[in-house]
């Protein structure tokens, strides 16, 4: 097994690992929001649906930037969460669809290209396995903040605040916006 | 030959962030759950060290006999914020140790393990995954249930799954 195949199969199970922490989530429980938090704390707006979107997103940007020449941009991001929030069956679609976008990114690497260092948005440039190292962790810390929120929280028939705002506040003046 | 403490970089990151995020809380902040049937927090940090000595004696037991035998002496389980810090610390220290002899060339070195009528050749890569694995996911369970309180660490919540401290550099 290649090093690149390593990382695509531990990447396909913290992928596993954050569906199965949202496996029988229905939209009420999704929408519910952890009280008297303020706002954004955790890339999140603490709802399951909030994370389900961040982790979307998250991924879908970074792998645009990191190894699709920033195809796909923050207010591409925005336009598509806007049009499917709060939208539970959509989020799910969109976690789906961003993770084989992800996947598909860095497939083709070869070992040897996993220690070049590729665009990212944060403040400074990462080699390819760190960026995927990365990407991987993040499934795997938000599933255990999923698994938390379904037992802490009860429907919610109010649609929790939207991610779409978040990313145009928060990302509008990016250079990969 | 590439040494795991470079291809796991970031782990001691994460490591720190939680012993930082636990030193300082009180009882009560420990002591909360989400639900009855779920861990508290502090539960769910003895947990994740102890998780490790679980996991990572089975590839290197020598290196984690030593925490083998404090868990086997315990008389109660550990509730004080310093003692899981420091707990914690120990069990990362043996973490790094072993991360720190071994090469990328030691991770296909299988022991058998039985389980549910079959026997498994199980790789030190698979369980170093899955410990670290281990180490984010109740990560993330923390930041939630110390949120859901009000506290909010830095370093685990802001920065979470974030595992690299950048470098300082003034």
């Amino acid at each position: 097994m290649t090093r690149v195949e390593l990382l695509q199969e531990q990447a396909k199970e913290a992928f596993q690992t954050f569906v199965e922490a949202i496996e029988g989530v229905d939209q009420a429980q999704s929408w519910a929001v952890l009280p008297n938090l303020g706002p954004d704390y955790l890339h999140s707006d603490a709802s399951i649906h909030g994370l389900v979107h961040h982790c979307a997103g998250c991924k879908k940007v970074q792998s645009s930037i990191a190894f699709r020449g920033a195809e796909y941009r923050w207010s591409d991001l925005y336009e598509v969460s806007k049009s499917v929030e709060p939208d539970w069956e959509k989020a799910g679609a969109l976690l789906f669809e961003s993770q084989e976008y992800w996947l598909s990114s860095w497939a083709g690497l070869s070992d040897d290209e996993l220690d070049l260092m590729v665009p990212t948005n944060f403040f400074k440039q990462k080699t390819a396995y760190e960026m995927i190292r990365i990407m991987t962790n993040h499934d795997i810390y938000h599933a255990g903040q999923v698994a938390v929120l379904r037992y802490g929280v009860g429907p919610s028939d109010t649609p929790p605040p939207s991610v779409a705002d978040d990313i145009l506040k928060y990302c509008r003046d990016s250079k990969h916006w | 030959m590439e040494s795991l403490s470079a291809v796991y970089e970031g782990w001691e990151g994460f490591n720190r962030s939680l012993v930082h995020a636990v030193v300082d809380l009180n009882s009560d902040t420990l002591e909360f759950r989400s639900h009855p049937e779920m861990n508290s927090v502090g539960e769910v940090f003895l947990h994740l060290a102890d998780g490790r000595v679980d996991w990572l004696e089975r590839i290197d037991p020598e290196g984690f006999s030593g925490l083998r035998s404090k868990i086997s002496a315990r008389e109660s389980s550990i509730t004080n914020a310093v003692e899981l810090s420091s707990w914690l610390d120990e069990t990362w220290q043996a973490t790094a140790a072993m991360l720190s002899r071994w090469s990328v060339h030691d991770l296909d070195a299988t022991y058998e393990q039985p389980y549910q009528g079959k026997v498994y050749a199980v790789s030190r890569q698979w369980v170093i995954w899955r410990i670290m694995c281990h180490d984010i996911y109740h990560g993330g369970q923390i930041s939630e249930l110390l949120a859901a309180q009000g506290i909010f660490p830095t370093e685990l919540t802001l920065l979470g799954g974030h595992l690299t401290e950048p470098p300082v550099i003034r």
